[in-house]
This record gives structure tokens, sequence and C-alpha cells, in this order.
């Protein structure tokens, strides 16, 4: 992890979920809050839809990117130079697409993001990659892993089974990790 | 169920706090006391008493209005000094579907109200005498909360997010795949993805 998230105590996670258009106000919130905090935003989610809210926001962003470079590429490249536009923002990158995000600059960090195995969930990495000084979790648009909702913000009917083997993954994190606060915002 | 009208004062609040009973709850007493301080508009919805019962003498201090809920309440000899408790703080109210006759050997009625459940919870035999409607008292408040609240927080619903299901009394953890457990979070996920489509919920866990 970079050390510009070195003293955050909290993170604001941000999924896909369905609740996340509601809740964009909340995130904001948290985010302008003068406890410390990290925002992990997975997918972009966040940054596509109030980019210039964040622009106003001094606190480390990271973007982390579900599985960069197998989808749309032009669409995810330019997402992801979007976001390196924001202040104290960084990409973290899976390792295994290192070749087609090398050249996005110093910004750029690499991990190893396969552990997750095929429901890969970057809510998921998200939490493997928080600094041991998070003690306490926002989660947002995540409401597959609390109410087994799988529709996405993008498109309201969409419905996707493995959603709940990512699901699965997160709640075992989360029983793994009783000491952190968790705040699931619905 | 529509509690505004046997319980007017809560017309007036505008938020709900509801404490259920998994074991993070210890981890959020105190915060949950500094919200009730902070909000005295902000009614406490107290599942089976897990959290009155270990903040009794700091709720004492509080005047927000208090409900009590449960679904266990006079089917077995649970919960009788526990609400008992709970009914001898300042402005509390009590919920359940148990006769009037049977609440009144616990506590004076006059703030008693009965309502048959909202959700089909399952009825389970613990041990000998001792009945459960397992998983229903925690859905049993989400459908009193009012139409105007639009704001929850809840706390200690832990078995939403986790793979198992453990009380903060203690006693093993189960595996919430099978039987009753599994019954459980399935009544309760749909109830809390309704209330969402609606209103601003916060889970900690």
């Amino acid at each position: 992890m970079t050390e510009s998230s070195g003293h955050c105590t909290r993170a604001v996670v941000v999924g896909g979920g369905a609740s996340l258009w509601k809740n964009i106000p909340r995130i904001l919130e948290a985010m302008s809050s003068p406890v410390r905090t990290a925002l992990f935003d997975i997918n972009a989610n966040l940054d596509r839809r109030c980019h210039s809210q964040l622009l106003r926001l001094p606190c480390p962003k990271f973007l982390v990117y579900r599985a960069f470079g197998t989808g749309e590429f032009g669409v995810e490249y330019d997402r992801v130079k979007r976001f390196l536009t924001l202040p104290d923002s960084t990409f973290l990158c899976n390792v295994q697409t290192r070749s087609m995000a090398g050249h996005l600059g110093d910004r750029v960090k690499f991990y190893d993001l396969s552990g997750s195995g095929p429901s890969f969930s970057g809510v998921y990495a998200a939490l493997t990659l928080l600094p041991k000084e998070i003690n306490e979790i926002h989660l947002f648009g995540c409401d597959a892993v609390t109410v087994g909702d799988c529709r996405s913000a993008d498109h309201y009917h969409f419905h996707n089974p493995t959603y709940s083997g990512k699901a699965v993954l997160i709640r075992k994190w989360i029983s793994e990790h009783p000491d952190i606060r968790w705040r699931f915002y619905l | 169920m529509d509690l505004t009208n046997q319980i007017p004062i809560l017309r007036r609040c505008t938020s709900i706090i509801l404490t259920a009973g998994g074991p993070s709850l210890s981890k959020f007493a105190d915060e949950i006391i500094e919200k009730l301080a902070a909000n005295p508009l902000a009614c406490l919805f107290d599942v089976n008493q897990h959290f009155s019962r270990r903040a009794l003498t700091k709720l004492k201090e509080l005047d927000n209005l208090k409900i009590g809920f449960s679904m266990d309440l006079g089917m077995a000899p649970v919960l009788e000094k526990e609400s008992a408790d709970f009914m001898a703080l300042p402005n509390a109210w009590y919920v359940a579907r148990a006769p009037v006759e049977i609440v009144s050997k616990l506590f004076p009625t006059d703030r008693y109200v009965q309502v048959p459940s909202a959700f089909n919870a399952e009825i389970v035999q613990k041990s000998e005498g001792v009945l459960n409607g397992l998983g229903g008292s925690l859905s049993y408040a989400y459908s009193a909360i009012p139409d105007h609240i639009e704001v929850v927080d809840i706390y200690g619903a832990d078995s939403i997010v986790s793979p198992e299901i453990r009380s903060i009394e203690g006693g093993p953890q189960i595996e919430a795949t099978t039987g009753s457990y599994k019954f459980y979070r399935e009544v309760n996920r749909p109830g809390l993805k309704f209330l969402s489509e609606y209103k601003y919920i916060t889970l900690h866990v």
C-alpha cells in the first residue's frame, strides 16, 4: 500500500450495487469527516458519477479495477486516466495485467489479486490490501453482501449468479476480522 | 404493523436505532448510547433486550422513546426479568404477540402493544418446555419501523453479513446453512432489502 494511506484509520470502499446512487451524498459526507479517511473506489464506480466533487477532496484515493484489461479496454483505460487526475490518487492494479497498465506512470501499484479465485471481487481485493491501521470500514454499494441483491448500479436488472460467490468470500473476511467496525450503507 | 396509532409519541421520532443480539453489539455499546444522547428524537428498538440488559444504567438517564420487541415473550420463561427491567426505563414501551393476561404477570401493561407476527417466524423447541420464535424478533422489529422514518441504524445483526450465527450471550457458533438458522437469514435479508428501498439503512457489525 502507498505511503499516503499510512495515516488513515478509516476506509470508504465503494462497490457497484444498486443502492450506490441513493448513497452518494453519504459517501461524500463520510469522506469529508475529520477522521483521516482513504477512498477505495472499485471500478471507478464513484468517480464516474461524481468526479467534480472528488476533485475537491484532498484525502487519499485508490482505484481498484476488477480484472483491468479483460473488458472493454478503451473504456477502462479512460476511467483509470480520469481517476488519476484526482488529487492523491493511485491505481491498484492486478500484476497479471501489468503489461497493459505499465505505461500509466508511477501512480500505478501492482499487486497479486488472484487470491479471490474465479469469482474475482474488487471489493474483496480492496479489503485484502487495506493497511493494518484501518479500524473502521464503510462499505457502499455492496448489496450482494448484505441483502443478497445482485442488481448493479449500472444495469438495474442485471443479475449475475457469481455475485453470490463473491459475497460468500467477503462475508468470510468480515467474520475473520471482528475487531474492525464494519458499516454497510444500504 | 403501524405502531404510531398505539404509540403516538413515535410520530415525533426522526430516526430508529435497532439493536439485535449478535456478538458485534458489544463493540458498539458506547456509540449507541452516544447516538441516543445526541438526538432525543431517536428511538431505540431493542430486540429481545440484548442491548438494554447491558446498558441499563445508562439508558435510565436517557428520555428517548424505547420500544422492546420479542417474538418469544410469554412463550416460555425467557426474558421475564429483562422485559421487566426494560419497562422500568423512562419512556419504555413493549411490543410482543403474547396475550395481555400473560404479559401482565411480568410488567404493567398500560404501555404494552400486542401485535401478531408480520412475518411467519418458525417456532422451535429449544429445550424441554422452552420454545423460541427463531428469527422472528428481528424481522418483527423491522416490520414496525414507521413510514415516516427515513434513517435507521441497525446494530448486532451479524448474521446478515456473517457466515455463521452466534449470540452475544456466547455459546458455540452455528453454521447458518441449514434448518432453523437458515430460515433466520431467509427471513431477515428480504426484510432488510425491502426497507432499504425506501429508507437509509446502515448496518453496523
